[in-house]
């Protein structure tokens, strides 16, 4: 088996701030990787270069697709990016608003990726859709209506529909519980981590909330000031840090 | 001729730099060897604090182990765990090791049937024949079937603990850690454990495991280890 994403010598500079200081890292099939650390320290800009949003100033992304075939995702056509992007990876971006259409119904949200895809069939788009509202806990009766009516977890939830749709086999997450009630960030959080088993997904998101990353991800990355200090299995970093930072992060987690 | 052992743990060594503290440096274990067999039950003793828990951790890879070895034979080779890829350290603990923590790491909202269910689906086995399997541990361990659909985090601390012991112990592991798996039990319970964990050693599985209680370490040992003064010395079991 072969890593689905790697990343090589990655650095990536706003002026003089380096949110990305020659990072190497790779994720392998069907494993959830989270990226913590705090406000700052370079994790958002590292999933958006990962995810081809963001072209780094120097380093290569590469993804491997289910046949082996590899893209450098900044050296492929733009055409051949925004394909890979529609159907082998999906991005759940922390406000919804983001990654959602307000002026499109639930279900035409979920189909347009469909149809970016290739998809021409309506009633398959249509039963699709309703399968992805129903598999995100989501009330089918509403397939027509426009998410703006919808709750904030909803909104995640749609937004995960969406991404899903097309059978991906990756998925960055920024923060996609930042900004939920505890209750409602509880119940995204089982489903999400029910899907990945279920779906065999591999995951990169990017959280400053251990609990978070100890619930979703068996891997961890913990960055700061653009480089990775500490990296390991999520249980072994959490419950004996080595690095001084780290072991700040995990003494500042609150206990009930 | 004898096989080779299950686990072989050379010169293992570590100690806690505490950065938060100034940078103490606090040692627990200097130097630690040992190898255990197949159908073999070597019990951890030693008092409070002096790092018995810390070695069955860094067995299971919970732990950095910063010198020495941690041979595992898993599949058909020997595996090194000490500084292994995470991924390797997964698969080792998907199949071939099993670890009863002192407490029950709670989903919160996951029911205790799927809680236990939970390592033979990462095996790939069908939901459905997972759930009916953990039924069956669940069962055993005299778990009332009216709390199978319940998440355990209300349950008592004995309940825990042996919903804990399900859940490792489902895929039959042939490497099983146990850091004081019956310490939370009533009598009863606790000989219906000490039972499980025989079977498991007839079986052919290979038993570490910390315990403090003497009847319980005697019932289950073959071999005793002592931890004392950051070294381990092997004593016959009385």
């Amino acid at each position: 088996m072969s890593p689905i994403l790697e990343a090589r010598q990655l650095i990536k500079t706003f002026g003089r701030i380096v949110a990305c200081d020659d990072l190497d890292m790779e994720v392998w099939p069907g494993e959830a990787l989270a990226v913590v650390g705090e406000s700052g320290s370079g994790k958002t800009t590292l999933l958006r270069c990962l995810s081809g949003l963001l072209a780094p100033d120097s380093g290569a992304v590469t993804f491997r697709s289910l046949g082996g075939e590899t893209s450098d995702l900044y050296a492929i056509s733009a055409a051949r990016l925004r394909f890979l992007m529609r159907t082998e990876w999906g991005f759940v971006h922390q406000n919804p608003y983001q990654g959602l259409r307000m002026n499109v119904s639930a279900g035409g949200n979920i189909g347009e990726r469909l149809m970016a895809a290739g998809d021409r069939h309506y009633g398959r788009i249509r039963g699709q859709a309703t399968h992805w509202l129903n598999e995100l806990e989501i009330d089918s009766a509403r397939i027509d209506e426009h998410p703006r009516t919808f709750s904030g977890g909803m909104l995640q939830r749609l937004q995960i529909a969406r991404n899903l749709v097309t059978g991906p086999r990756l998925l960055f997450m920024d923060e996609p519980t930042g900004g939920l009630d505890v209750s409602v960030q509880a119940r995204l959080l089982d489903l999400l981590r029910d899907l990945i088993e279920r779906l065999d997904l591999a995951v990169i998101f990017v959280t400053h909330d251990l609990a978070v990353a100890r619930l979703i991800a068996e891997r961890i990355m913990v960055m700061r000031d653009g480089q990775v200090v500490e990296q390991g299995l999520t249980d072994r970093v959490l419950d004996d840090p080595q690095h001084p930072y780290t072991q700040q992060l995990v003494a500042s987690i609150l206990r009930l | 001729m004898p096989s080779d052992p299950r686990l072989s743990v050379r010169h293992l060594a570590k100690s806690f730099c505490l950065h938060l503290q100034g940078g103490v440096e606090l040692s627990v274990l200097d130097d630690v060897s040992f190898d255990l067999a197949d159908g073999e039950c070597m019990v951890i003793r030693g008092p409070s604090g002096r790092g018995k828990s810390t070695l069955l951790r860094m067995i299971f890879g919970n732990y950095m182990a910063e010198q020495g070895q941690i041979l595992i034979r898993h599949g058909g080779e020997v595996v090194d765990l000490a500084g292994a890829a995470p991924r390797l350290v997964l698969d080792v603990r998907r199949s071939t090791m099993g670890y009863v923590s002192q407490f029950l790491h709670c989903l919160p909202r996951v029911p205790a049937l799927d809680i236990v269910a939970a390592p033979l689906r990462g095996l790939g086995i069908d939901p459905q024949a997972a759930r009916d399997r953990a039924v069956q541990m669940l069962t055993y361990l005299a778990i009332p079937e009216r709390m199978f659909e319940v998440p355990p985090a209300t349950f008592s601390g004995g309940e825990q603990q042996r919903v804990n012991i399900a859940r490792s112990l489902i895929n039959e592991p042939k490497l099983i850690l146990l850091d004081e798996p019956t310490a939370s039990l009533d009598e009863a319970n606790q000989d219906r454990v000490l039972e499980l964990l025989q079977r498991q050693r007839d079986r052919g599985a290979a038993v570490l495991a910390v315990i403090h209680n003497t009847e319980v370490a005697a019932a289950l040992a073959d071999r005793e280890l002592h931890i004392e003064d950051l070294r381990v010395t092997e004593r016959t079991v009385p």
